[in-house]
């Protein structure tokens, strides 16, 4: 009786483990979808208002995972860092909660570096290139997302089998 | 409390980089109610500008009178975070101010910036590589212009106030605009500038009492929009002089608005002089120049006359 409820909690597990794996796919495809939204409204307000980027990332103007981001720059910068600075420090806070790679965390800082130094065709230009490689990474993800979910859970649900009858 | 000449400081030097800023908000307060420019330049000492007293500030945060190895040197590193946070971090948003070489910050103190100009056919499109700033610290004195009111203000008429840089023409057009504003008239403050209201963020900072403010509109546009939309009684502009401003002054004129200005004039004899001078005169909108007597008196009156009197 134990051995069988034992072999159940690991198949369990082990679809657990796989469904994790499908969420994280998931969750970076949202990503990338806020963040190419979060870059158009940004350009509109760049070329629109031309209002400072405290001005921007104070308004709860964005959607999705870039509302909590924005106000995240946005009170690091009202403790006197610079907005670079800012910027990295939140894209670290922002990676712990979703699962992104090296090159997710590039663009983003790449971003970050260049956002508010130049004149408002500086800027165009910069969200343009940054929108393309997001656009580019989102493909990506979304192939990735539709080819890899159902391995993993799969996956998972054969590595949970697999244990649960090496331990019956 | 902290003294309201004091926080103006601070809110000036706010704009610098962060070792800058805390070092000069734990100077003598002293030098604080009386400093009115801060100068950084690359690779030389920052100086606190007292009228003509200069003062360096020590990396202890003590000041002396001559620059000395103690003295604190502004580095690239320094120079580079003071210019992104006077732009707020944000260049684009002061696109034409770099043009004209100039930012207004909140509190509507005047930064001056010098650099490498960036040029496109043949004009100046930016500015890159800063060198230098000069802060001006702006301050408001309430009842720096009861003179000029109570000898113009009960029958106001067109009022023209000439002085030299620092000579306190921006001071006292900012409180004289307040007084005329609690007579019960009204004005429109056209503050292309920023400095006369000190307008951040929807507010105004300084007192201008019942003024309405078109803030950061170039001057012959925003007369042209007050007398459109806001029926002025006196409309108040700050430092006019170019063809655009007289024709729009002589516009208003027509409509009979009052208008109070501020013109940059070394003497009585340079404004008449100057083609600036001739053609504001020539709009027929000024029944009164109010000149001032000059950086070593700032605010002080030296005369008031009547258009090509002497």
């Amino acid at each position: 009786m134990v051995k069988i409820t034992g072999a159940i909690l690991l198949i369990i597990s082990g679809f657990g483990a796989g469904m994790m794996m499908a969420q994280g796919l998931k969750k970076k495809v949202s990503f990338y979808e806020d963040f190419l939204s979060f870059l158009n409204e940004l350009k509109s307000l760049i070329s629109y208002t031309s209002q400072p980027l405290s001005d921007v990332f104070g308004g709860n103007t964005f959607n999705g995972v870039f509302d909590e981001f924005s106000n995240a720059v946005y009170l690091s910068m009202q403790c006197e860092n610079t907005f670079e600075d800012a910027w990295q420090k939140s894209v670290t806070v922002l990676s712990d909660c979703i699962p992104l790679e090296s090159d997710d965390i590039s663009l983003l800082s790449e971003f970050g570096r260049g956002l508010g130094k130049t004149d408002i065709s500086g800027q165009m230009a910069l969200c343009e290139l940054i929108s393309a490689k997001a656009d580019s990474r989102l493909q990506v993800c979304r192939k990735d997302k539709e080819s890899k979910s159902r391995m993993y859970k799969t996956l998972g649900i054969l590595g949970g089998a697999t244990a649960a009858l090496l331990v019956i | 409390m902290q003294n309201p000449m004091s926080e103006r400081f601070v809110s000036a030097t706010s704009v610098l980089s962060g070792d800058l800023h805390k070092l000069l908000s734990c100077i003598d307060p002293n030098i604080k109610v009386t400093a009115n420019e801060v100068r950084i330049r690359s690779s030389k000492p920052v100086i606190i500008r007292c009228g003509k007293k200069n003062y360096y500030i020590s990396k202890d945060g003590t000041l002396t009178n001559e620059p000395c190895n103690q003295s604190v040197i502004v580095n690239g590193k320094m120079m580079n975070e003071t210019f992104q946070r006077l732009c707020g971090f944000s260049v684009y948003s002061y696109q034409k101010e770099l043009r004209q070489g100039y930012i207004t910050i909140r509190g509507g103190h005047r930064v001056g910036i010098c650099g490498t100009a960036i040029i496109n056919n043949g004009e100046v499109i930016g500015m890159r590589e800063i060198t230098s700033m000069n802060i001006r610290i702006s301050r408001e004195i309430k009842d720096s212009a009861a003179k000029i009111y109570e000898k113009l203000g009960a029958n106001l008429k067109g009022t023209l106030i000439a002085g030299i840089p620092s000579s306190g023409k921006t001071t006292i057009l900012r409180d004289f605009a307040r007084r005329i504003s609690l007579s019960g008239r009204c004005v429109t403050v056209i503050d292309e500038r920023g400095e006369l209201s000190g307008t951040y963020g929807g507010m105004t900072l300084n007192d201008l009492g019942l003024c309405d403010v078109l803030n950061g509109y170039p001057k012959a546009y925003g007369i042209m929009q007050a007398l459109r939309s806001m029926s002025p009684d006196v409309i108040i502009c700050d430092e006019i002089g170019s063809k655009e401003d007289c024709n729009a002054i002589a516009s208003a004129v027509n409509t009979g608005a009052v208008i109070v200005a501020t013109v940059h004039a070394e003497s009585l004899e340079g404004l008449y002089s100057q083609e600036k001078g001739k053609s504001l005169i020539s709009t027929g909108a000024f029944d009164h120049i109010v000149m001032l007597k000059g950086k070593d008196h700032p605010g002080e009156i030296e005369g008031i006359y009547r258009p090509n009197q002497r």
